[in-house]
This record gives structure tokens, C-alpha cells and sequence, in this order.
């Protein structure tokens, strides 16, 4: 026997195994057992913060809506049956608390002009000129972003930067899984759309070369070209 | 080779924003994981009593049926007493604590949309706690904190020209839920019943707009808050509202403004935009928003509110006063028959006796439980306040189809009011609701 057939064999077990021990963490965190919350924040603290910055453009409001996704889910907790897995439960935790912030952040005052955070570091460091591009793409590419309606916003992200699929993105957003397919289908071409008219992306022909472009995205969710299916 | 397509282009942009679109300065600073872990189990310390109550409530379906028993039999106590002689004797220690907790609980949902909190749906006693977000979506959120202030949330009528038309938000955050609520209208409109206090204001309204702020407190009152944009709609039926920027402690200065009122104003320019109309015709009419278990009189007193029919059944008066109330429906009497939906009866059922005493429908109505509660054997030194609504669903010809007082009298008065209630006959149209404030002293 193979070393790779044990493994193949193990594997399921083992998934098995992690399943058990995340429900029963889950479960008494829900019992409310702070030492089980802690350990929930510490599995899943990286994951909330990605996707929270990917989906805000507000790097000075991450904290506060990070923390408020915990808080959250700490007095949801009781409600959570088990129907999805604890995973695709906390990415609807997390989206709803960032749709909130931004429903929120756009009747609050706005009392003074803050740089992100990453803005203010920059002016302190010396970065070679390929990171400094690197980056002026990102903030570009999260402009272009926050220019999404949230419903296409969301799904892109959990689909495209999360690698989620369309199906358990359903599960998320709680609509049909066609909704989906079509709402990545439209974000798409809006994004494509405004990528011309972003100055910071006018070079970015540059970077569609062979030598930079792997193997073509695994989405077997993306609807074929003109139709939205 | 690719062509550089819009395609391609997105395709390589999404493929390095998953290696670099991620908050690499919170990645690395494990002190600040540290100190956000720090401030979420400290919130956590915070509310977790009511927390865990409420899940060891939901473990035990047999526990949850003896409550919902326990509530029931609250439910036959709405008449509040005002104990004379026991100044001192303020609302049991457990309710207070609980009260200071909470910013409100949602009373009902009155309508076919959904109430949500943080984004997610939630029913009747979900409770609210400083900096949740509440949604009212296509319906009504009834919400009340106890003793203190009853009030809705609804989407406004008006709507601005760029707001979606098929979804009809209000959305208020709670920012405060010490001694005083404080919520920031985001969307739609708050309207409240706000006990009064002998000092310091009770409740307050805040509306944003870019860096404007402004805020309506008050003592207690009847208010509604209605914005659209930046412009605000204030309709004060009664009490005494303060209109100006919040203060960072204290008491709002601002313009005072004595109800009847109608005030408009734009929070971006308050001192040149404020116009208020004291005709009690530009008044909105004001729902009705009476507290669930007690009377304003005996907050503003400060003295005891105690149900009396907890007090008959033996139970602590606090069960009564913390577990909201659900409404009743009056059975009807045997005496009087279920009305018929014939229009010869319609008309013969609306024409009046000369004969008999000219009373209005609804005056009598309120009359008659007033006789009834008058009836009741009290003690010499307590007086009885009650305060309630009478809803009342409208069959042909005026008859009474449907009777229900929310929150609910003493079954005794009820059965006693029925005969009066059923047999009245009123002018309003069939499948019309009628609703009849009830308040009274004796």
C-alpha cells in the first residue's frame, strides 16, 4: 500500500475529527464559555480581519468592525443550529456587520479627514518601486470595489478573493445560487468596465502576459460570455 | 501570448489582490490582536448574564412552557398600583439591574417585513443593547424599555427621490443606554412615549448629516422623529422637546419647543431652517404607544408600580413588570349575538333610537371599563392607574367584531366591559380597526 492511498483513506477521518472538535468548541462557546470564545477569535480572528479589509475600504474603521463581527457572533451564537458549517455561519456574520458599518458609516458625521492607516505608514518607509506599484494597484483595484453595488461586492469577493463557491456564497448572502452566478456575472463586467478608467490600472495590459497569467480561474460559476443567466 | 484584455487584466489584478489585498499592518501586530481580544471579552463580561439566561431558556422547552405559564398569569395584571405611602419602594432591585443592561427589547413587529438587529432577523423579546443597529424593513418596530420609553420604528413616510422604492427602511443605532436612551435616527422615522422624569432628559433623538448633528431630547413626552435626508420632521402631540447640538455632557441647550407642535428643520443649517407651527391641525396624529405594565404617573412620582393581579395571584410584582404583555381579546358575551353581514340589517342596525341618550360609541365604551375597573374592592390607601388601548375590529353595520386591550385589564374587568363593548355599534366602515385609549384613575 502506498503512502498516498493511507492519506487518501485518513483523510476523511480526519475532516471527521476536526468537524467534531469544531462543533463542540462552538457549542460551548454558546454555552457561553469565554475560554471557547477565546479559542473560536484565535482560529478565525485572520480570516474575519481579510475578509473584512476586502470588503470595507476603511482601513480605520477594521478594528472596531472586527471586533464588532465577535461581539456579534458571540450573542448569535445560541441561534446557530449547525445547518451550515461554522465557516460560511461566520462569513454571514461578518458580511452583515460590514454591510451595517457601511449603511452606518454613510448617515454618521464625518468630524475630521483621516488617511488610512496604510497611507500614514508609507510616509515612513522606503519601499522598492515594485511593492510601492504593488500597492498603488491595490488601493486602486479597492476603489474600484467600493464602486460595487454591495450585493455584487460581496459575492465578488467571497467568490474571487475568498474562493468560495457559488453555493455556499448562497448560503451567505441567503439568495438562490442562480442570483449569484448572475450577481458575479455583472460585477465582472462592471469591474472590467471601470478598469480603463482607473489611471492607477492604465498600465495594467503589463501584467496580462503569459508569464503572469496561471492556469484560468476555477470558477465553473462565471455564466458564459453575454449571458447572465 | 494573451491579449491584454479587460479580462485578462482583471484576472491578473484579483489573482495578486488574493497574495496582497489583506490588512498586513493588523497581520503582524500581535499587540494589537491582544488588546482587540481584551476589549471583545470584556463586552463579552459584560452582557453575558442576560446571555446565558437566555440560552439555559431556550434549553428547556419544559422550563420555557412554565414561563410562558408564569407570563400568562403576569398578563392578567395590567392595572398598575400607585402605593401612597411607599415612596421608597421603587421597582425590585433585579429589574433595575436588568433595565441599566438593556437599551430596550422588541415589544412586536407590526407588519410583514422584518426587524433586524446587527443585520440579522429577530422577534418579539429580542433585546437591544447599546451600539446595536436596529432595522425596520417593510413593517412597524415596536420597542420599550421599561418604565422609561415606548417607541417605534418605521420607515418615513416620505421618501427622497434617490432612496430604492421597493425596500422601506428605518434603521436607528442605539448610542446610549445609560439613564438616559439615546438613538441616532440613520433612516425612516422613531416615534416615542417617553415617561417623564423629574430631571435630566429620558430619551433623545440624534440625527447626522456629513458633520452635522443634531439632537432632540426630551423629559417625556409624545414625539416623532421623521428624516429624510438631512431634513427633519419633529410632529410633539405632547410634553416639551429640546432641539439643538448634543452636548458632551448634560443636558441639551437648544431651542425648547411645548407641544402641540410641528417642526421642520434641515440638520445641516438648524438655526436657519427651524420652523415650528403650533396648530394642533399640522400635528401628526400620534400612535398609540402605551407602556406595556405600568402608567407614566407612577414613574414621574417615583413610587412603586405594582400589578395588581400578580399581587391577587400571590406572584412578585416583578414578574409583571418585567415580562411584556400580550395583548387579550374580549370573548364575546353569550348575551349578545355575533353580528350578520346583511345590508338590510346594516341599515337598520345603524339607525339611531331617539330615544335613547346621546353618547358617542367610543365614549361609552371607555365608560363602561371605567365602571367596571370602579366596581373592583381596593385597598383604602392605594390608588389604581390604568392606562391601556382598546382595539376594536369593525363588522357590518358597525357592530363589534373583534375586541382586544393591550396591554390586557384584569380578566374580571374584561368579561364585565364585554356586554357594553359588543354591543355598541359605531360609524366607522367595516374590517376598519377602531382603537380607544383607556386611562383612568380610582
Amino acid at each position: 500500500m502506498t503512502r498516498e492511498s493511507i492519506t487518501d483513506r485518513e483523510a476523511p477521518r480526519r475532516e471527521g475529527r476536526e468537524a467534531s472538535d469544531v462543533d463542540d468548541v462552538v457549542s460551548r462557546a454558546a454555552a457561553g464559555e469565554p475560554e471557547a470564545f477565546r479559542t473560536l477569535f484565535l482560529r478565525h480572528k485572520s480570516d474575519v480581519a481579510r475578509l473584512v479589509y476586502r470588503m470595507l475600504n476603511a482601513p480605520a474603521d477594521l478594528e472596531d468592525v472586527i471586533q464588532e463581527v465577535f461581539v456579534q457572533v458571540f450573542r448569535s451564537l445560541k441561534d446557530f443550529r449547525g445547518q451550515a458549517k461554522f465557516s460560511t455561519w461566520l462569513h454571514r456574520v461578518t458580511v452583515n456587520v460590514v454591510l451595517m458599518h457601511r449603511r452606518s458609516a454613510r448617515s454618521r458625521p464625518v468630524l475630521t479627514e483621516e488617511l488610512p492607516g496604510e497611507l500614514v505608514a508609507d510616509d515612513h518607509q522606503t519601499l522598492p518601486d515594485e511593492d510601492v506599484d504593488r500597492r498603488e494597484r491595490m488601493r486602486a483595484f479597492q476603489r474600484l470595489l467600493s464602486r460595487l453595488a454591495d450585493k455584487k461586492r460581496i459575492v465578488f469577493v467571497l467568490h474571487e478573493l475568498e474562493g468560495m463557491a457559488p453555493a455556499e456564497i448562497a448560503d451567505v448572502v441567503g439568495a438562490p445560487v442562480l442570483t449569484v452566478r448572475t450577481r458575479l456575472f455583472y460585477a465582472r463586467r462592471e469591474l472590467e468596465a471601470m478598469l480603463a478608467e482607473e489611471p492607477t490600472l492604465a498600465g495594467l495590459a503589463g501584467l496580462a502576459t503569459p508569464t503572469t497569467a496561471p492556469a484560468p480561474p476555477p470558477s465553473s460559476a462565471r455564466p458564459a460570455k453575454g449571458g447572465a443567466s | 501570448m494573451s491579449e491584454p484584455t479587460p479580462k485578462n487584466a482583471l484576472d491578473a489584478l484579483v489573482r495578486e489582490a488574493k497574495q496582497d489585498l489583506t490588512p498586513r499592518e493588523l497581520d503582524v501586530d500581535a499587540a494589537k490582536w491582544s488588546a482587540m481580544e481584551d476589549r471583545i471579552l470584556a463586552r463579552m463580561a459584560q452582557e453575558r448574564s442576560p446571555l446565558i439566561d437566555e440560552v439555559q431558556k431556550d434549553s428547556s422547552s419544559r422550563v420555557r412552557y412554565l414561563r410562558i405559564g408564569a407570563a400568562v398569569l403576569a398578563a392578567a395584571a395590567a392595572i398598575a398600583l400607585l402605593v401612597k405611602n411607599d415612596p421608597g419602594g421603587a421597582l425590585p432591585e433585579s429589574a433595575t439591574s436588568q433595565a441599566e443592561l438593556t437599551a430596550s427589547s422588541l415589544r412586536s413587529n407590526e407588519g410583514p417585513g422584518e426587524v433586524r438587529v446587527g443585520g440579522f432577523p429577530v422577534s418579539a423579546g429580542h433585546v437591544l443593547r447599546a451600539g446595536d443597529v436596529v432595522e425596520a424593513e417593510d413593517t412597524r418596530a415596536v420597542l420599550e424599555r421599561p418604565r422609561k420609553v415606548t417607541w417605534l420604528l418605521e420607515a418615513s413616510a416620505e421618501r427622497s427621490a434617490d432612496s430604492p422604492p421597493a425596500h422601506v427602511v428605518g434603521r436607528a443605532r442605539v448610542k446610549s443606554a445609560g439613564e438616559s436612551l439615546v438613538l441616532g435616527l440613520e433612516d425612516g422615522a422613531i416615534e416615542a412615549q417617553v415617561t417623564p422624569v423629574p430631571s435630566g432628559e429620558a430619551f433623545a433623538v440624534d440625527v447626522a448629516s456629513g458633520t452635522s448633528l443634531v439632537r432632540v431630547a426630551v423629559h417625556g413626552t409624545h414625539l416623532r422623529v421623521a428624516r429624510t435626508g438631512s431634513h427633519v420632521v419633529v410632529d410633539l402631540s405632547e410634553g416639551v422637546v429640546s432641539i439643538g447640538v448634543p452636548p458632551r455632557t448634560g443636558s441639551t441647550y437648544g431651542t425648547l419647543v411645548t407641544a402641540p407642535a410641528h417642526i421642520e428643520l434641515d440638520v445641516v443649517d438648524l438655526a436657519h431652517t427651524l420652523r415650528i407651527d403650533h396648530g394642533a391641525a399640522a400635528v401628526r396624529a400620534p400612535v398609540t404607544l402605551a407602556a406595556s405594565h405600568e402608567t407614566a404617573s407612577a414613574a414621574v412620582n417615583g413610587t412603586a408600580a405594582r400589578a395588581e393581579g400578580a399581587q391577587a395571584a400571590g406572584t412578585p410584582a416583578a414578574a409583571g413588570a418585567a415580562a411584556p404583555l400580550a395583548p387579550a381579546t374580549v370573548p364575546r358575551p353569550a348575551s349578545v349575538p355575533r353580528p350578520v353581514a346583511d345590508p338590510s340589517h346594516v341599515e337598520t342596525a345603524a339607525k339611531v333610537d331617539p330615544s335613547l341618550p346621546v353618547l358617542p360609541p367610543r365614549a361609552a365604551i371607555a365608560a363602561a371599563v371605567r365602571d367596571c375597573a370602579a366596581q373592583r374592592h381596593r385597598p383604602e390607601n392605594v390608588r389604581v392607574t390604568v392606562s391601556s388601548s382598546l382595539t376594536l375590529r369593525i363588522a357590518a353595520g358597525g357592530d363589534v367584531e373583534t375586541a382586544q386591550f393591550d396591554p390586557p385589564l384584569l380578566p374580571e374587568i374584561q368579561s364585565c366591559a364585554a356586554t357594553a363593548i359588543y354591543k355598541a355599534k359605531l360609524a366607522d366602515a367595516a374590517g376598519t380597526s377602531v382603537v380607544i385609549p383607556i386611562d383612568f384613575s380610582y
